[in-house]
């Protein structure tokens, strides 16, 4: 009967399967226009001269919108705008159009055509006149004094917003009391989500002015807050909702990055017609948020016996031409890059800075990707210069229970000790440093990387949610939540935590997500979060739900309410004897004027989820080529409310991770212009690429989480780049400080320590 | 703008249309490239002429020591046909490697000529092969080598507005004769290789009577390795023997640097061992076939 810990089928899953379900890019509405993006071939200019006459006379051209005639409001494109915490003001550095661009694909103008195809061709006839600046793509380069000013900023230059600083007892004193200590610095690239469904809106207005926005927001909520404060128009006349499948996220759609749903919204004013904006994929890949890059530096220092004492952590990200997440995603790198081992003192300073590339912001593991590879890869030097195995390193400093740690939430579980020896012992890991390899030119190793997460934005960002069950008139149930369904499965999960806790059949709810018109506010669903978050709120909802039920049931039939409960599909009193079944009650209350509502209002706490990954791979010292050939992914997941969720979406993070270290990134030649714009150009790891990968659950039961769940989302992707790397410098016995591990960087690292085979 | 989608019956009616148009009007056979080119509007047309129907440019026959593909004839029917990979196994490992299992479905060899990239992975081992094709427009059948089918990046004596390749034809290889084809590439589809290498060799009385060796994408078309063939000659094939080739192979070798696809330095320093494993897999073919004495 209960559904919780059971692979239940996937309510989505015929919609996914069939195809039948429907994502933006299917949507459409009588009389629809269509709308296209002109965008900057230059990565700095001021725009001098922006003439639209000769577009504007194209047949079947509706509207050409630019800087000049439409609104000015500042912004952010991610939803941070909305949900800052109060101590820190978000930085608003965004129009829908600028007279200035600062990178190669920036919006310039759009058009709104009868077709997309008229729409392409009379962007041609826009004729812009830009006056150039000077451009700068590198971090560090642009904090030089002589770097152009991409934006104002007041923390130093091209800084977007505050320095973020995490002191936890004096470092310097922890460098003191150590025996050992190793340092270095590594550098990070760009990567790209590279998700399904690619960025876009249809919207439209009605007679009262109201405006509707079908996206493909992680976020309908704060995108429709984002919207609101970019168009100047009050919270309730926007809807934003999925129609209501969005192919895909990864943290690119946690607002409204890359602008797809303020332009159609724009062009629907103006037209008074609906739009359909859907961006091809070289526009996802150009102009969309992008992973950080940046430069992550590492101190660590250890007493002989290999006890941690001090874990200093500096990071400098790249956040491209706008900042978007670019203050919490440093701080988010450095909290979280901080707390996996129970160090005495840490020290964080971290920061991103502004350059002419596209910008970069949310994306699956929000800087802990770059933290881990390199935290990860200085304990591995550790444990080299100690002499202590890696595993038994971490073992000995691994946060447990209790431990002090510079977060505002305890540690209340940890699985991550069960992890590691699970970890180990499937990858073989006493087989480390004897593995041969059949062909003399290759080279075997196994590494490790643990990290620890969370489980829902807050203390970075606010985070609050809020579910309502409400019960037809027949007894079938409804959930309506705002965080929507982009592919994790949340959906499904939700309702076995509503109808485990309600006592009725998993078969019994529906769910409505996603919908600002529809369901309560979320801040939607990213940071591994909807489960956690969300789930607790719908804990909360069917908690209510339940108790209006059997307190009506009690009056009904005048039984005490201590007496009576809900399972299965039936009221039944203590005894077991059934008082009527759910679905009567319903009918019953119905004709008696009575709806059963729960209403679930909460601010979650939060809980690390914990993991350890492992790798096994061969170099081929005559061409560089790293192949990864297992991954073991244990993960302490609090519960499995779904285990086949779960296991998908650690399978699919490592997989993710594994194209994060050995082959994915964007590079930009020197004129700013980006070289990866399509999945050709891109090196996204495909099916036959995939190494065989074996998924562990660790169930340590959170006290917080609902049925003890945490979260997992994003979880899988963060260790696996540093389980690579230290498999790969196990197997070459160089240490690499660059990723990704692509053949041509492994040629001249291999080449430069002699170990390259010509 | 496409005006007109011709779905040929036979040779002469594709070359009637292609001949009315005067320019307008193109071959089409997978059109895994063409139509990418259309829609960016880099190539441009107003009648498209299928050619998978016509019936004597389907399949793939083995006829009285040669091997004949037909135009029509897809990667994937290639890459799977059981006599090609039994006789012919590196051509059928460089037809599996184009593209996507997708591609692979409807792209052909003679699309792959015609389109005259110089990396593309089939062609490089029809090279290695020595294959010709045989083309037909207004003038009469004529017969040419793959090698000399090249002019540029893009661009063949194949003229895809005026003529049509009916079939790609090679001798098949003799008992003591072996083939390979070796691509070095950073995923496993999807991914222009950094390198790759077609190799032919024949040998009597235990030593390498000739070599044909193919590479790209080292210049604008594939190159054949002249001076490691050349080296090759008369030698006995052993481990230094193709590593002095390999290292030979760079001499006829001006890669460029391409941001994605690898850096003119990587791409001459991997040349060598990969032309080495080439002939090294040639021979191993030779010796599997008890082509050895």
């Amino acid at each position: 009967m209960k559904s919780v810990g059971k692979s239940v089928k996937r309510l989505d899953a015929i919609d996914k399967v069939t195809g039948i379900g429907t994502f933006t890019t299917d949507f459409t509405l009588p009389g629809m226009l269509f709308g296209k993006v002109l965008r900057s071939p230059h990565p700095h200019a001021r725009i001098a001269k922006i003439d639209t006459s000769r577009a504007e006379k194209f047949p079947g051209v509706k509207v050409v919108l630019t800087h000049k005639n439409t609104p000015k409001n500042l912004f952010n494109t991610s939803a941070t705008m909305t949900f800052t915490v109060p101590q820190m003001k978000p930085v608003l550095d965004q129009r829908i159009f600028d007279d200035r661009v600062r990178y190669v694909g920036d919006e310039v103008a759009a058009i709104a055509a009868t077709s997309e195809a008229i729409a392409k061709e009379a962007l041609k006839l826009i004729d812009v006149e830009y006056e150039l600046l000077p451009a700068v793509y590198d971090p560090l380069l642009a904090m030089e004094d002589s770097a152009p000013a991409i934006h104002h900023s007041h923390a130093g230059k091209n800084i977007p917003g505050d320095i973020v600083r995490i002191p936890f007892n004096s470092v310097e004193e922890g460098f003191k009391s150590s025996d050992v200590i190793v340092e270095s610095t590594f550098k990070l690239q760009v990567q790209k989500h590279a998700q399904l469904e690619t960025q876009a809106a249809v919207a439209s207005v009605d007679g009262k002015g109201n405006l509707t926005v079908w996206c493909t927001t992680q976020t309908p909520h704060p995108t429709k807050m984002i919207l609101s404060a970019a168009l100047g128009i009050p919270n309730n006349k926007i809807r934003v909702l999925n129609p209501p499948y969005a192919g895909g996220g990864f943290g690119v759609r946690i607002g409204c990055s890359a602008k797809a749903e303020p332009i159609a919204a724009v062009l629907a004013l103006a037209t008074q017609k609906p739009v359909k904006v859907v961006y091809s994929r070289e526009e996802d890949f150009i102009a969309s948020d992008t992973r950080h890059s940046g430069y992550v530096a590492v101190k660590l220092g250890a007493k002989k016996d290999g006890t941690f004492q001090a874990l200093d952590v500096k990071a400098t990200l790249n956040t491209g031409a706008y900042c978007s997440f670019g203050v919490e995603t440093p701080g988010v790198l450095g909290a979280m890059g901080l707390a996996a081992y129970n160090v005495p003192h840490r020290n964080y300073y971290g920061h991103s800075v502004y350059t002419n590339i596209t910008p970069a912001g949310a994306f699956r593991g929000f800087g802990a990707p770059q933290g881990t590879s390199s935290i990860e890869s200085v304990v591995d030097m550790m444990a080299e210069k100690l002499g202590i195995d890696p595993v038994e390193l971490r073992l000995k400093n691994i946060m447990k229970v209790g431990d002090p740690w510079h977060l505002p939430f305890e540690c209340k579980s940890t699985g991550m000790a069960e992890c590691v020896k699970e970890g180990a012992k499937k990858i073989g890991w006493e087989s480390r440093g004897k593995l041969k390899s059949d062909d003399p030119n290759k080279r075997r190793g196994i590494g490790m990387g643990i990290a620890a997460w969370v489980s829902n934005s807050w203390p970075f960002c606010v985070d609050y949610d809020n579910a309502y069950l409400s019960m037809h008139q027949d007894g079938s149930l409804q959930l309506s939540v705002g965080a929507p369904e982009i592919g994790c499965g949340s959906g499904t999960s939700l309702a076995q935590l509503a109808a485990d806790t309600l006592g009725v059949p998993f078969e019994a709810i529906d769910v409505t997500q996603g919908d600002t018109a529809m369901t309560p506010f979320s801040i939607g669903s990213h940071a591994s979060r909807t489960l956690y978050a969300t789930g607790t709120a719908v804990v909360a909802a069917a908690e209510n739900l339940k108790q209006e039920i059997l307190k009506y049931a009690a009056e009904t039939f005048d039984i005490p309410l201590d007496n009576l409960d809900i399972v299965g599909a039936n009221i039944v009193k203590v005894d077991n004897t059934v008082v009527i079944s759910v679905n009567d009650l319903a009918v019953k209350a119905h004709l008696l004027d009575r709806q059963f509502i729960g209403v679930g209002q909460t601010i979650p706490s939060n809980a690390s989820p914990m993991q350890a990954h492992f790798a096994e791979v061969e170099v081929d010292l005559t061409t560089g080529k790293v192949d990864v050939i297992k991954i073991v992914a244990a993960h302490d997941v609090g519960k499995a409310i779904n285990p086949a969720i779960v296991e998908g979406q650690i399978e699919g993070g490592a997989l993710m991770g594994v194209g994060y270290a050995i082959s994915e990134e964007v590079v930009y030649d020197d004129k700013g212009k980006q070289q990866n714009y399509n999945y050709h150009y891109y090196l996204l790891p495909t099916a036959a690429d995939r190494p065989e990968i074996e998924a562990i659950i660790v169930e340590s039961n959170d006290p917080t989480g609902p049925f003890g769940a945490k979260g997992v989302g994003e979880t899988g992707m963060i260790p696996t780049g540093a389980a690579i790397l230290n498999a790969v410098t196990n197997a070459i016995g160089v240490r690499p400080k660059e990723l990704p591990l692509s053949g041509e960087k492994m040629f001249k690292l291999l080449k430069e320590n002699n170990l390259f085979v010509s | 703008m496409i005006r007109e989608y011709v779905l040929s019956k036979t040779i002469e009616e594709a070359v009637g249309i292609l001949t009315k148009n005067n320019g307008n009007a193109m071959v089409v056979s997978g059109g895994t490239d063409l139509a990418v080119d259309l829609r960016s509007e880099s190539v441009k047309t107003e009648v498209l002429v299928d050619v998978t129907r016509i019936e004597g440019l389907k399949g793939i026959t083995f006829d009285d020591g040669d091997v004949i593909i037909g135009a029509s004839a897809t990667m994937s029917e290639i890459s799977t046909d059981e006599r090609i990979k039994t006789s012919v196994s590196s051509l059928a490992k460089a037809a599996g490697s184009v593209g996507s299992v997708q591609i692979r479905n409807v792209a052909t060899m003679a699309g792959n000529i015609v389109k005259a990239q110089p990396v593309a992975d089939s062609s490089v081992m029809l090279v290695a092969l020595g294959a010709e094709i045989t083309i037909r427009g207004t003038h009469e059948l004529k017969d040419i080598l793959v090698q000399d089918a090249y002019i540029t990046v893009g661009k063949s004596v194949v003229d895809p507005r005026k003529e049509i390749i009916t079939k790609i034809k090679f001798k098949k290889p003799q008992k003591n004769q072996g083939t390979s084809f070796v691509r070095l590439s950073q995923r496993k589809a999807l991914a222009t290789p950094v390198i790759n290498v077609g190799a032919m060799v024949s040998v009597k009385d235990n030593t390498i009577e000739w070599a044909r060796i193919a590479m790209a994408p080292v210049d604008v078309k594939p190159v054949r390795a002249t001076e490691a063939e050349n080296f090759l000659i008369g030698k006995i094939p052993t481990e230094n023997v193709f590593k002095e080739a390999g290292s030979l192979a760079v001499n006829n070798a001006k890669p460029v640097t391409h941001l994605v696809w690898g850096s003119k330095e990587y791409k001459l320093a991997v040349l060598p061992s990969l032309v080495a494993r080439s002939l090294q897999e040639a021979i191993d073919e030779i010796e599997t076939k008890g082509g050895m004495s």
